[in-house]
């Protein structure tokens, strides 16, 4: 079952969209990153870096981010319009994926976390407003000192500074830490009821990481 | 997007049509004019949510990934929705059920129907001027049956055009009587005044009013008095409930001034333009003074770029421009829906007095294919050797010859036909076609060659390449000037296509 093809019509809201992605637990190799390469003509896949920007409504990801991810890639981000999906994928033990499982909440518009779990590999995606300026500023200060990276290998510790931040953030949830899940449902949950609260969860002395992302998250 | 827990019941939007096709259905959202294609077990599950709706926690749809997902984007589309519409089965089953199983749609997505080729503005790059079928129209009446029909066929949309559309007298009448029929109606108009009691009638009737830009005005005294007159139009429109937009003409003078001219016309108030390539006009004359130069094409990408990112904006391309488009991979334009030309497929054109051509440049005695007043459409659109063709055209002669055949986009572009000097081959005009390398050309590779071979059918600079064989001054003055060598090669009518010239016997050159 599919929509084959969707074309936006008479009120067509053009805006740009681009995909930054990281693999982080295993480098893609040459048919991995022919098969990413085939998306877009303008994609360049490295072995662990790959960028999609897209232009006007008639051009998208086909297919969606969610299957790079399963595939090849363990850390995403994507904005459009203002509105950022962020993106986490590891394997993890079934108690672990149980608990992040139970941080997943939908908050005001469409804000809040999913997770999602195939064959032991938990992919989370973050629906936010995120004001990472700051944070591309600071990086863009310090990449003076480095080499260029486009020799296409760069390591895990890319130059991207919220897929570097994402990344991060990956370890701690791998170990069943869901403070920044928690976070988040603090930043974008829009009940009063007591039923749709996240296991209380003890938010004191956050790991620079966690804290930095969290700060970047914008109200709706 | 609303919050649907797994146990609410999700239907198809009240403002939803649902249409079958050989492949499953069309979806068009009457909205916003977004279309989907979906697959036959889409089109099943749709069907199901039309009338006793669906629940994502349904046992059937249980383990089904692609269901699940299939679901949650139509959902994100607003396609299904909590209060949606609970129909009766029986109803509407005449656009539900496959008319016949035919490879290609079960009627045009979009009609273009020309009320009338009257038009005093005498504008010289209009194409109108140009075709030479019966001037009859259709009086009130007439036109209200054929928009019956076009209702009964289920055709989604429909854009009225000319000549110019208000001369008619009953053009209110007419739209209205269209969208009481259950069309979306645009209407395009070479006028910047249009009175408040026309746009009164035409509220709640007309979705969208397109402007044609007189964009050689520009270089005239009145071209300020002219952005005030269209500036009052739009915010009259808007009062009246009615979109606005901005036809663009890509002329050469157009695209010397493109940026300028589209942030001046942002300034008034559009933010949606249809960008439409350059035509063969009426006059070969000006044909060869403005046909845009290879050069000014090709930079036009970038700008375009920069446009359509500019949040807001909404950026419309002719199905002629499809080659700017040509960098896109397969499986991204299937994906957007992106076919190129769409002539007796997609869309299709009506004159004034109801004969139906394969798109509105194409508009020729020969190319008529029926009358859609007097005849069935459904029996045109199915029956008629000439739309069939257009559909096919990637596999005529004339197509196979030409250098878009052997292009990487020629699946989702494939050049406009009214280029073609046959008006169904090749299109000479592309500047940038996407050129395979030659040990990909495989046992084609010698038609490759063939077809580069000829100028006309090709990018290739044969004036210069001929200039260079020839030689230069010690000054760098070639020997043969450009216009002997374009006139040794048959290049003088700047690829004006022969098919215009022959249709019209050089009567006006």
């Amino acid at each position: 079952m599919k929509i084959i093809s969707e074309r936006k019509g008479f009120q067509a809201d053009h805006s740009s969209t681009s995909y930054e992605f990281l693999a982080i637990d295993r480098k893609l190799g040459k048919l991995e990153k022919t098969a990413v390469s085939n998306l877009s003509s303008r994609a360049n896949p490295t072995s662990s870096r790959v960028s999609f920007i897209y232009n006007g409504d008639y051009s998208d990801l086909p297919g969606g981010w969610e299957p790079l991810m399963e595939k090849y890639y363990d850390a995403m981000y994507s904005e459009s319009y203002d509105w950022w999906t962020l993106a986490i994928a590891f394997h993890a033990d079934k108690k672990t994926a149980e608990k992040i499982k139970s941080y997943a909440f939908t908050g005001t518009d469409d804000s809040g976390v999913s997770v999602e779990e195939e064959g032991g590999r938990v992919t989370i995606r973050i629906v936010c407003r995120l004001d990472a300026s700051s944070l591309f500023a600071r990086s863009r200060g310090r990449h003076s000192e480095y080499d260029d990276e486009d020799d296409g290998e760069e390591e895990i510790s890319c130059r991207d500074p919220l897929l570097k931040l994402l990344a991060v953030n990956r370890e701690y949830l791998k170990k069943g830490d869901c403070r920044l899940l928690y976070g988040i449902w603090l930043e974008y949950d829009d009940q009063d009821d007591d039923e749709s609260a996240l296991p209380e969860t003890e938010m004191t002395s956050l790991p620079a990481p966690i804290k930095n992302l969290l700060s970047m998250f914008d109200q709706i | 997007m609303e919050n649907v827990s797994n146990t609410e019941r999700l239907f198809l939007a009240n403002e939803v049509r649902l249409r079958a096709e050989h492949f499953g259905a069309l979806v068009f959202d009457r909205r916003d004019g977004t279309i989907l294609e979906v697959d036959r077990q889409g089109f099943g599950l749709l069907l199901q949510a039309r009338t006793a709706g669906i629940c994502l926690d349904d046992p059937q749809f249980e383990k089904v990934k692609d269901t699940v997902c299939f679901i949650d984007r139509l959902r994100n589309i607003r396609i299904l929705e909590k209060g949606g519409r609970r129909i009766d089965p029986a109803d509407e089953l005449e656009s539900l059920t496959p008319r016949n199983s035919a490879p290609w749609l079960s009627a045009p997505e979009t009609v273009h129907w020309a009320v009338t080729y009257r038009c005093g503005m005498k504008c010289p790059d209009c194409y109108a001027s140009r075709i030479k079928v019966s001037g009859r129209e259709l009086d009130t009446a007439e036109a209200k049956k054929m928009i019956e029909k076009l209702a009964e066929w289920n055709v989604f949309q429909l854009a009225v055009g000319g000549g110019e559309p208000l001369e008619r007298k009953d053009i209110a009448e007419l739209v209205k009587y269209a969208a009481s029929c259950g069309l979306i109606v645009h209407l395009t108009t070479g006028r910047q005044f249009i009175n408040a009691d026309l746009l009164n009638e035409f509220a709640g009737s007309l979705t969208s009013l397109q402007l044609g830009i007189h964009a050689d005005w520009r270089q005239t005294p009145d071209w300020h008095s002219y952005l005030h007159d269209l500036e009052t139009l739009i915010a009259r429109a808007a009062d009246n409930g009615i979109k606005t937009g901005a036809n663009l003409c890509l002329s050469r003078s157009t695209l010397k001034n493109f940026g300028l001219l589209v942030g001046e016309l942002g300034n008034i108030g559009f933010r949606r333009f249809t960008l439409l390539r350059y035509k063969p006009p009426h006059s070969i004359k000006r044909w060869r003074t403005e046909l845009p130069e290879r050069e000014q094409l090709l930079k036009l990408k970038p700008e375009l770029e920069k446009l359509s990112a500019i949040p807001g904006v909404d950026l419309r391309l002719d199905c002629a421009l499809s080659f700017l488009q040509s960098d896109l991979t397969s499986p991204v334009a299937a994906e957007h829906g992106i076919i190129g030309c769409s002539a007796g497929n997609r869309i299709a054109a009506i004159a004034p007095d109801g004969s139906l051509y394969p798109c509105s440049q194409l508009v020729t005695p020969e190319l008529c294919t029926g009358n859609v007043y007097s005849d069935s459409p459904d029996k045109i659109w199915h029956d008629s050797k000439i739309l069939r063709q257009y559909r096919d055209f990637r596999n005529k002669k004339g197509f196979t010859g030409s250098h878009c055949s052997f292009c990487t986009a020629k699946k989702f572009c494939g050049g406009c036909r009214a280029f073609a000097h046959d008006a169904l081959g090749g299109d000479p005009g592309c500047p940038a076609p996407a050129k395979v390398p030659l040990q990909q050309c495989g046992t084609k590779g010698r038609k490759r060659k063939d077809a580069c071979r000829s100028a006309k059918h090709s990018g290739y600079d044969a004036v210069r390449d001929l200039q260079d064989s020839i030689g230069y001054t010690n000054w760098g003055f070639p020997y043969v000037t450009e216009e002997q060598a374009s006139e040794w090669l048959g290049l003088n009518d700047c690829d004006y296509p022969e098919w215009i010239i022959s249709l019209n016997d050089r009567e006006y050159l």
